[in-house]
């Protein structure tokens, strides 16, 4: 019965594949496009244990009196931030190859969380330093082209060499601190994109010593510059966020 | 609203996952292809509505005529309300982002009395007219269903029809007439309503009656204004349940909801008859689903959605016929899958160990039992037919399976109960207790806990007691108290609802079309949310109903007269009021009455037909 429905799905049932004699762990890379940026972290673990599932990926199973399936995700993404490198890592038991695990899983996702890429990785999350971002950003300020060309060179000198610190308050779990975010920030360069649109590419602090939400990039502009005041008209002042890639401490690709 | 828009506004509010939509499962239709498109509304949060199992049904059923489109929509909460009336955002369906006025129709699923602010507040946020009568040709048609529409009186004025009963073949009957007329040109609003009203069964359109009232404010008559239309609106079934369209792909919340599972109904309908209880009147004749299908339907969902918890959904899951059959062709697949079963509505007198060893539900510490009364006597009036000995019994199956936490479901203020009745309620949590000393496999290093839960008791429609009196306040408070006063264990929990929701929904469940003032007047007052304990405000509404010259006491807190016309006698579903006089009758004699399958009492439900019930053939 079981193996007439998974015909029907154009897919091998996992109970028919091989087990392995050890369980492997394989990264899968994703975007979170669209309507998912409005989901959390939480939401995109409970998420996945049921796309695994449907999926039909030989997850492995905790021994225990609880079974559950292990699963890790990479770099917690800040909703509202769009995403084309989302991760995470699966234990797998049975044989299966990794172009296998991106169709089935591509077969049961939406075009807003499309599979990339699956492979077995040589790195840790832990390795992660950096995290790259695209910051679009839509405002008044730079609807003449004078004025987006000075709002460039605004925001680039607000980052670039011998700028002056920009102390933010950053809260966590310990407590709210005064921080210069600029200790945080590898670069920050804006450019014009479009008429009235400016495009800012953000390579900050990411991973678990050390974090930068890319909404404090948004807060150190609104607070220099005044663009995107508070209570704007979402149609005239406007900003979305794309993660891109990480990086390591030594300034290498982390894949 | 384009992209940036959106995110810029759903960053701006909590849970903005609940707006986005986008969720795996929806179902995207090109708007230049159907003909009629459907916002199918639910009056409550995100989490609540996208678990309800019915939506699901219809919102399949809907979409499979490749004309019609189906989308949903819920109520944003308040934080949501106030960015859209101050960037002036009318409420819109998730699919599409379509404001609700660009429908041909907007469907509400009326699940429970307390939601009707809801209703308005949500057709206010789509900036469209509240009442019907005031809703022009452009607007949509609003219509009704679900549980609350058996006596859909106080939401009358609101709704340009109601489906009475189910919906899976009655709904797409009326979104089929509508493109009927339409394409032939003979639509306009009313002659639509009266062609539905005349022609498709189960279709209620409340503008077709005039309702009279006597000096004493009790109903004179209700009278079609045509005479082609019933003079009574014949609840409508599906018959054979096996057949009846049923979703094999399920849309898939991102985020959490209240219950984020596998659905599937075993049955509709319960064959026992408890004289309190609206669902086991309105949902007869009883008609099972049978195992093959029910087996067929949880698999399929589970491999389209990926769910590891499925749970069997009926009225009461332990007097399905074929349970045996039907857990052991689930269990053949569904451990292997680390899927977990869960059967809610377990009645004590049908729990046992095999059961329970086959139920994940059941594996967890607690288990829950709906005695609601406690004493024999009082058991006997409410006709539950259940003997001490089964509680017991039951009882002691799970303290000897190494459970410790037992859950016990009572009700107060139900006809004839005396201070006895209620003092039997921590009587019989105290004898449970005892059980579990009593019991030699018990698990020794846990102590019981037994916690009894106390609801007032709320008369509603179709019921053998709809003509009863409601406690009044004063009266809840006072037994609320008792029972906690008679309450002397310490091991026995003792929680009770509160009393000031009963009241409203005691008023609302039988209300007639006069309380439609005072609703136009909480939507303007700003109510919603009343089924949320942090919006409800009683005071809020004793003013409300002052001030728009409505008794409340007239509607809860009065005994009935038998020979009254009540607001929902223009509803027939199916139950004869002579079967319910009978059975008020038996319960003043603290009668019994057998259940269906022992032996058919004669409701008048098998005239509605059905395929596997037990009814005789008409």
């Amino acid at each position: 019965m079981l193996s007439e429905k998974v015909m029907k799905r154009g897919r091998i049932s996992k109970f028919d594949r091989p087990l392995l004699s050890e369980p492997v762990t394989v990264r899968v890379v994703f975007e979170k496009r669209g309507n998912l940026q409005f989901f959390s972290h939480l939401d995109l673990q409970r998420t996945w244990q049921k796309v695994l599932v449907r999926a039909s990926i030989p997850m492995w199973y905790t021994k225990g009196f609880n079974p559950h399936s292990k699963i890790v995700f990479g770099i917690p993404l800040p909703v509202g931030s769009e995403s084309v490198c989302e991760m995470v890592d699966l234990r797998i038991d049975r044989l299966i190859r990794t172009d296998e695990i991106k169709d089935q899983l591509n077969a049961e996702l939406t075009d807003e969380m499309q599979v990339k890429e699956v492979y077995v990785p040589t790195t840790k999350y832990s390795d992660v330093a950096f995290a790259e971002y695209e910051i679009m950003l839509g405002t008044q300020a730079a609807e003449s082209a004078e004025g987006a060309l000075e709002l460039t060179d605004r925001i680039n000198d607000m980052f670039g060499h011998g700028a002056e610190p920009i102390i933010m308050t950053k809260r966590s779990k310990s407590g709210d601190k005064e921080i210069d975010i600029l200790t945080l920030v590898r670069s920050v360069s804006a450019s014009v994109a479009d008429k009235g649109v400016i495009k800012i590419r953000a390579v900050i602090a990411a991973g678990s010593s050390e974090n930068l939400n890319p909404e404090y990039i948004i807060s150190a502009l609104r607070q220099k510059l005044g663009i995107l005041p508070e209570g704007a008209p979402f149609d005239r002042e406007w900003y979305t966020v794309l993660r891109l890639g990480y990086f390591k401490a030594d300034g290498s690709v982390f894949k | 609203m384009n992209s940036n828009q959106k995110r810029m506004l759903l960053t701006s509010v909590s849970k903005p996952g609940r707006y986005a939509g986008g969720e795996y499962g929806q179902i995207i239709k090109d708007k230049d292809d159907v003909k009629a498109r459907f916002a199918f509304c639910f009056p409550d949060s995100y989490e609540i509505g996208m678990s309800n199992l019915g939506i699901r049904i219809l919102y399949h059923c809907l979409n499979l005529h490749p004309d019609i489109w189906c989308e949903r929509v819920y109520a944003p909460w308040v934080d949501m309300q106030d960015k859209m009336r101050e960037l002036d955002i009318p409420l819109s369906a998730l699919e599409s982002g379509d404001a609700l006025g660009e429908f041909d129709f907007v469907g509400f699923s009326l699940q429970y009395e307390m939601c009707y602010t809801t209703v308005l507040n949500m057709l206010d946020l789509a900036k469209l007219p509240l009442l019907s009568k005031d809703r022009d040709e452009d607007c949509p048609l609003v219509i009704g269903g679900g549980p609350c529409v058996y006596n859909p009186e106080p939401v009358a004025d609101f709704f340009d029809l109601f489906n009475i009963g189910e919906g899976e073949e009655m709904l797409p009957e009326i979104v089929r007439l509508y493109i009927k007329m339409k394409d032939e040109g003979t639509y306009t609003r009313s002659a639509f309503l009266h062609e539905a009203a005349r022609t498709i069964p189960g279709v209620y359109v409340p503008s077709l009656f005039d309702v009279n009232y006597n000096a004493d404010g009790t109903i004179a008559a209700y009278t079609p204004v045509y005479d082609d239309i019933p003079t009574r609106v014949v609840k409508r079934i599906v018959t054979d349940l096996d057949k009846a369209p049923f979703p094999d792909k399920v849309v898939m919340p991102y985020i959490e909801t209240v219950q984020d599972r596998i659905t599937v109904e075993t049955a509709r309908g319960c064959i026992r008859g408890c004289r309190f209880c609206q669902a086991g009147i309105v949902y007869r004749p009883v008609r099972e689903k049978s195992a093959d299908v029910i087996d067929c339907q949880a698999r399929n969902i589970f491999e389209s959605s990926g769910y590891e918890e499925l749970s069997l959904s009926s009225l009461s899951i332990s007097d399905y016929t074929d349970i045996d059959n039907l857990t052991d062709k689930l269990l053949s697949w569904t451990d292997r899958n680390m899927v977990s079963l869960n059967l809610p509505s377990l009645r004590a007198d049908s729990f046992t160990k095999e059961l329970m060893d086959k139920v994940a539900s059941v594996r967890s510490s607690s288990l829950t039992f709906a005695p609601e009364a406690g004493t024999q006597r009082m058991r006997d009036v409410i006709n539950k037919n259940l003997y001490e000995d089964d509680l017991m019994r039951a009882v002691n199956v799970a303290f000897s399976a190494g459970k410790n936490q037992v859950k016990l479901y009572f009700m107060q203020g139900l006809p004839t109960e005396t201070d006895e009745d209620l003092r039997g309620i921590p009587e019989l949590a105290h004898r449970v207790v005892s059980a579990y000393y009593q019991n030699p496999n018990r698990n020794k290093a846990k102590p019981p806990q037994v916690t009894i839960s106390v609801s007032p008791f709320i008369p509603k429609p179709f019921t053998p007691f709809q003509w009863e009196r409601q406690d009044t306040m004063e009266e809840m408070r006072r037994k609320q108290e008792f029972v906690g006063e008679c309450n002397t264990d310490r091991k026995v929990r003792y929680t009770h609802h509160d009393p000031e929701v009963c009241h409203i929904e005691g008023v609302l469940a039988r209300g007639d079309r006069r309380l439609g003032a005072a609703l136009l007047e909480a939507c303007h007052r700003g109510f919603k949310f009343d089924a949320w304990t942090e919006f409800f405000d009683y005071s809020k509404w004793m003013a409300l109903f002052a001030d728009t010259g409505i008794d409340p006491a007239f509607y809860a807190n009065r005994e009935w007269g038998l020979d009254e016309v009540l607001p929902w006698d223009v509803i027939d579903c199916g139950v004869s009021k002579e079967f319910l006089k009978r059975e008020r009758a038996r319960a003043y004699e603290s009668t019994t009455t057998p259940n269906c399958r022992e032996k058919c009492s004669g409701c008048g439900a098998n005239k509605l037909g059905g395929k596997r019930s037990c009814c005789p053939k008409k």
